[in-house]
């Protein structure tokens, strides 16, 4: 075989590859109707994995892209980096899209991808997971953790107006930026605080296991808990199983009731707040990503800088008293 | 620089001696190795060192070494004190060759001799050329039938144990430490060692000469040290002690000399081998063994005796035929062979005899657990029958277990292991057992009694197939000598016609 | 030799096989004397669930480590089998059948490692590194990535309890008895610590060497999806992350217990004592309301001082025997009958 057959050959098999790596997990386009419009624009959004909040965010930029006119091409990378790097280098070279819409499964990995993104001169948009370097970053929207962990202490604080209050702190995977923004925010709000005593601050690794075992412990150690920070309602499974066992679950007005704020805004969280065995949630503004992902992605592709580059979206304080009027706004109560 | 040795032993050099070992005691973990160890070693001089496993002769080499601190007593070097570490013997012209090889299976024999010195001097970086041109030469001088760039890992163990020298005389040492050198070796190449160990006490080194084999003791050196229980019991020249005397020196006893007298075997044919190969070198190889016969199996390193051994036990592919007592049997299969009554105990005793981490009673019952189940379903183990059955192995091959049955069966000594390997296979008398190098690195008193056991075994009726490279003990045990040649059967010689050089011509390809 | 010499003598030989049970033992006391809330009969018990499905998933992975092997995939198999139970075709079928089908799951992926570590050269690190990830991606398709509630029938056995005695505790009591059992009494479990011992010597003793790995991976993927019923019941739903990570926890159990990862030597009792271990130190950090970020430092701390402690010992222990065995016994006779562990 002579050099230019070896060649073509060994395109030919890196094409065949790369094609087959970006079909791994890619929806469809949506939106694929016979445009008219020569010109409608794609928008290929990469998701670091898929599940209910991430369901919710897709959603989210759906419906913002459709009124925007946009159709959106989606892929998930089953929180492999290196498949997201390829999916993104796909979605960029060979679908030739518009502009791309990120949740980095690794924020320091994914500035090759924005550099790319740079070099080919296609917007690149975070959301919901900060990403190191914001250099090759045309528009970054993620929650404010800090504030979310403030909003929870604001719960607490109100509530402790009228008894004082023992609680168990849980912590998630220490390594996550979300993580410790949430606690520092909790903790910085309720520096001081008279009648607001944290008795126990346990680890979980946003593992479900280790925050089952860890309430069990926390509580275990002090019967006279009463009040627990729950920093994502990915964990309020395990912690009602916790509160099941040692038959401390109770909804409000139950003496035994035990004050219970979380972060994120599922169903889980929905539903318990329904059942009123938990007193405050604090939702993920899955709508205002969208919105403002979509309406940057407008002002980039104009040509015109987006201002601000980088915004941190506040969450949506959602508790018993305002549950009637604000449920509809949360994403985890959409049915 | 130092005197020629006289033969009658006494050393003329009037330097301090090379290796000087002064009131050396050390204990481990309470136990005591050597206590109050003393013998000098001189230029041109070949001191032997003897004594059982255990004795201490490992651990005095190794305080020669430097790889141990004694606890007492000093060692020093040409007069100057032992610095500690394994560098200053080293640094002081003292190589050992080891037993256990130090080597590296993946690197290179040049790189394995070099070990210590592989940059190129004056430079940074390690040259092959230059690995190249320094091991060829000291290669040639140990008589290396391979060369610089062969990969250890692919050598047999006597080939390891030439480079093992090699890297030793590499160093040019004024002294060298030697231990069991000739252990896996076969009678050519011991020729080999023993010329170069000849020539180094000619040219004025001081031999430090380790080894079980009496015969080249008698040979090489000029002193003989016996160490029995850590301590010194005699240091006498050469000439002064017949063999006898130094084997009871040894053991601390008289014992019985020379092979145990042989039963004549019976007329039935309790394995017939026809036509064997094992797909590599060895093929069309054919011959019986009677019931009761001692069939030793001779040849030079790589004629394919164990090759030999492993395709009749199901080891190493299926060409040939074999027939167990007239019933053909099936090949390929080790539990075949197990269920015909066979048995193999191999070359590497520590790896495939026993297990050196579990109880001794457990390599002992391992070959047929079935018969201490309590219940042969669920293969629940009788835990009183297994410790009587495997006290019965024990008794019957005469096992010394300090540790009771219970130690790790690394607890034992060689010898020991090599009961233990044997010893397994006797829960039903086997109807053949098959025997790899049964009794190498072993110490006098075992070998003697797995000498007795093999000819009680075989007067009870059970055929042995012995593989050997020490001569005399097949010469010794053996109704009839096959030889092996280059992969083939060169011819089977009977215990009249079998002397050292009719089992050498063969050997060597030379006509019957 | 009066009383108090056997006593104090089996007492020695007992601390000297299982080390860990003195360790464990002044755990408790120093965190009872520490913390009021500890000793109580409510706590122990919360250990003793907390510890069930480690005890059970790491009895398992005993057996493949003692075959000088080792099984990263455990961690996913959990996920795989709980994925398995929650999906559509499993969850709505009677209990019984259910627990039926998810063991046998277990018992199929633990085959799958098996029959790839015995049949083909590639390290069982890599086999179940590579399985690691196919049993996840399995389990991650089953369950959509989605959190998944269990029906009110298949909590039983995380949550349950029988004569007051939690479900959880029960079934790891079995099967670390039955584990035992099989490991020290049984044929099969002799022949797994031949083959870790000496693969060789094993082979030319007639064992059926790949039966024998099979049989010890296809165990490990079958407890791990009891532990998988038993922890999946209590946490009440399947998560995407169950079981991230789980493969280092049960391996240090295993570890700490004293089996060693070279094959040949280890005992179910320690593994059961290293699961303990872990688990009273897990609790005793949330009890000390220290710092979040020591928790891990103290885990990986008390695994380092017992590996570390447990060396030294065997050590000098090996080399001390070994002179023993090896000096010549001229004054008695060829063979004598000694005290035998």
């Amino acid at each position: 075989m002579n050099r230019f057959g070896v060649a073509r050959y060994v395109a030919a098999v890196a094409v065949a590859s790369l094609t087959l790596a970006g079909c791994g997990s890619s929806a469809s386009s949506d939106g694929s109707d016979a445009a008219t419009s020569a010109k409608k624009r794609t928008i290929g959004v990469s998701f670091d994995l898929l599940n209910a909040i991430r369901q919710a965010e897709k959603a989210s930029i759906q419906k913002a892209a459709e009124a925007a006119g946009y159709s959106v091409v989606f892929d998930v990378a089953d929180q492999d980096a290196q498949k997201q790097a390829s999916q993104i280098q796909d979605l960029i070279q060979t679908k030739k899209v518009d502009a791309v819409i990120v949740i980095a499964q690794d924020g320091q990995q994914i500035a090759s991808s924005a550099s790319l993104a740079k070099a080919r001169k296609v917007p690149f948009l975070a959301i919901d997971r900060a990403v190191a370097d914001q250099q090759n970053v045309t528009f970054q929207i993620t929650g404010d953790p800090v504030a979310d962990g403030k909003a929870v202490a604001d719960e607490f604080l109100a509530a402790a107006k009228t008894k004082p209050l023992k609680v168990l702190e849980l912590v998630g995977g220490l390594t996550d930026q979300n993580a410790i923004g949430r606690r520092d925010g909790f903790n910085a709000a309720l520096a001081g605080q008279p009648n607001i005593t944290i008795v126990s601050q346990v680890p979980t690794d946003w593992n479900p296991t280790q925050a089952l075992d860890g309430t069990s412990n926390a509580l275990q150690k002090d019967p006279t808990i009463n009040a627990i920070y729950i920093p994502s309602d990915f964990l309020l499974p395990s912690v009602q199983s916790a509160l099941t066992a040692a038959k401390k679950l109770a909804p409000i007005g139950d003496p035994k009731h035990i004050f219970m704020v979380t972060i994120d805004g599922d169903q889980n969280g929905c539903k318990a707040m329904q059942a009123k065995t938990l007193d405050a949630d604090i939702a993920t503004p899955v709508e205002e990503f969208g919105k403002q992902a979509i309406a940057a992605v407008t002002t980039a592709v104009g040509g015109k800088p987006v201002d601000p580059k980088t915004v941190q979206a506040k969450g949506l304080t959602l508790n018993q008293a305002n549950f009637a009027t604000t449920s509809s706004q949360v994403w985890g109560c959409a049915s | 620089m130092f005197e020629h040795l006289h033969h009658d032993g006494e050393p003329t050099a009037r330097q301090p001696a090379v290796i000087a070992v002064g009131n050396v005691s050390k204990s481990f973990g309470g136990i005591s190795a050597v206590d109050g160890v003393s013998f000098t070693v001189s230029g041109g001089e070949v001191v032997a060192l003897v004594g059982e496993n255990g004795a201490g002769k490992s651990t005095i080499k190794n305080i020669i070494g430097g790889t141990l601190r004694p606890d007492s007593g000093h060692v020093s070097f040409g007069g100057a004190p032992a610095v500690e570490g394994v560098g200053s013997a080293k640094h002081s012209g003292v190589a050992t060759v080891h037993q256990e090889t130090s080597l590296f299976p993946d690197l290179t024999v040049a790189e394995n001799i070099l070990i210590d010195r592989l940059r190129s001097p004056g430079r940074a970086t390690v040259r092959a050329g230059h690995l190249r041109r320094a091991a060829t030469p000291v290669l040639q001088r140990v008589g290396a039938g391979f060369g610089p760039e062969a990969i250890v890992r692919d050598l047999s163990a006597g080939q390891r144990q030439l480079v093992e020298i090699a890297k030793a005389l590499a160093a040019d040492p004024h002294a060298i430490v030697f231990d069991e050198p000739t252990a896996s070796l076969n009678l050519v190449e011991r020729e080999l060692i023993m010329g170069i160990v000849e020539q180094l006490r000619a040219d004025g080194v001081a031999v430090l000469y380790i080894s079980h084999y009496l015969e080249e003791i008698a040979r090489l050196s000029q002193r003989v040290v016996v160490l029995r229980d850590g301590r010194v019991v005699a240091d006498r020249p050469t000439g002064e002690v017949d063999r006898a005397r130094l084997e009871s020196l040894m053991v601390g006893r008289e014992l019985a000399q020379g092979y145990p007298p042989l039963a004549p075997p019976r007329d039935a044919k309790a394995l017939s081998v026809l036509d064997l190969g094992d797909g590599g070198r060895v093929s069309g190889v054919s011959f019986d063994i009677a019931e009761g016969e001692i069939f030793g199996l001779a040849g030079l390193m790589g004629s394919g005796r164990t090759e030999v051994a492993r395709a009749i036990f199901g080891l190493a592919g299926d060409i040939g035929r074999v027939e167990v007592s007239g019933r053909q049997l099936r090949r390929g299969s080790v539990r075949a062979c197990i269920d015909a009554e066979m048995a193999f105990v191999t070359e590497d005793r520590r790896h495939e005899g026993l297990f050196l981490d579990r109880p001794i009673r457990e390599s002992l019952s391992i070959v047929d657990l079935d018969s201490v189940c309590r219940s042969r379903r669920i293969g629940w183990l009788d835990g009183g029958s297994e410790h009587r059955l495997t006290h019965e192995l024990a008794s019957k091959v005469h096992l010394v277990a300090r540790g009771g049955l219970g130690a790790d069966g690394g607890s034992l000594s060689g010898g020991n292991q090599q009961k233990v390997a044997i010893g397994k296979w006797l829960v039903k008398r086997p109807r053949l057992i098959i025997l790899d190098e049964p009794t190498r690195g072993i110490d006098v008193g075992a070998k003697a009694e797995i000498y007795r056991l093999l000819v009680d075994l075989a007067r009870s009726g059970t055929s042995i197939l012995l593989i050997s490279s020490e001569m005399e003990e097949v010469l010794g045990l053996s109704h009839r000598v096959g030889v092996m040649h280059d992969g083939r059967l060169a011819g089977i010689l009977d215990r009249s016609q079998a002397t050292q050089e009719s089992v050498i011509r063969l050997a060597t390809g030379g006509a019957p | 030799m009066n009383p108090a010499t056997v006593v104090h003598g089996r007492l020695r030989a007992g601390v000297r096989r299982e080390p860990l049970l003195p360790v464990l033992v002044i755990l408790l006391l120093a965190l009872a004397a520490s913390f009021q809330e500890f000793a109580t009969v409510a706590n122990f018990r919360n250990i003793a669930v907390q510890a069930s499905p480690l005890i059970i998933a790491a009895v398992g992975m005993t057996y493949v480590i003692m075959t000088a092997g080792i099984d990263l995939s455990v961690g996913s198999m959990l996920f795989l089998a709980a994925a398995i139970e929650s999906s559509q075709a499993i969850v709505g079928l009677p209990t019984a059948l259910v627990f039926a089908a998810v063991c046998a799951a277990g018992a199929l992926m633990g085959l799958l490692n098996g029959v790839a570590v015995a049949f083909t050269q590639v390290p069982a690190l890599i086999v179940t590194l590579a399985t690691m990830q196919v049993f996840r991606g399995a389990g991650g398709h089953i369950t959509g990535q989605q959190n998944i509630n269990l029906p009110a029938n298949l909590l039983g056995i995380g949550t349950g309890s029988l004569l007051g005695v939690p479900t959880p505790v029960l079934l790891a009591v079995a099967v670390a008895l039955a584990g035992g059992f099989v490991f020290s009494r049984t044929t099969f479990g002799r022949y797994v610590q031949a083959v870790g011992s000496s693969p060789d010597a094993a082979a030319n003793a007639g064992l059926p060497v790949r039966s024998v790995l099979v049989g010890a991976y296809a165990l490990a993927g079958l407890l791990a999806a009891v532990a998988s019923l038993t922890q999946t019941a209590r946490l009440g739903a399947v998560q995407p992350s169950i079981g991230q990570g789980y493969e280092l926890t049960v391996i240090t159990a295993v570890v700490l217990g004293g089996t060693t990862l070279f094959g040949g030597r280890g005992s179910i009792g320690g593994t059961v004592l290293g699961a303990l271990v872990l688990t009273t130190v897990q609790t005793g950090l949330v009890f000390s309301g220290a710092s979040p970020y020591i928790f891990d430092i103290v885990r990986g701390s008390v695994l380092l001082a017992a590996v570390l402690a447990a060396g030294a010992r065997w050590r000098n222990l090996a080399h001390a025997v070994r002179l023993t065995g090896r000096r010549r016994p001229s004054r008695d006779g060829p063979y004598n009958s000694a005290t035998s562990a």
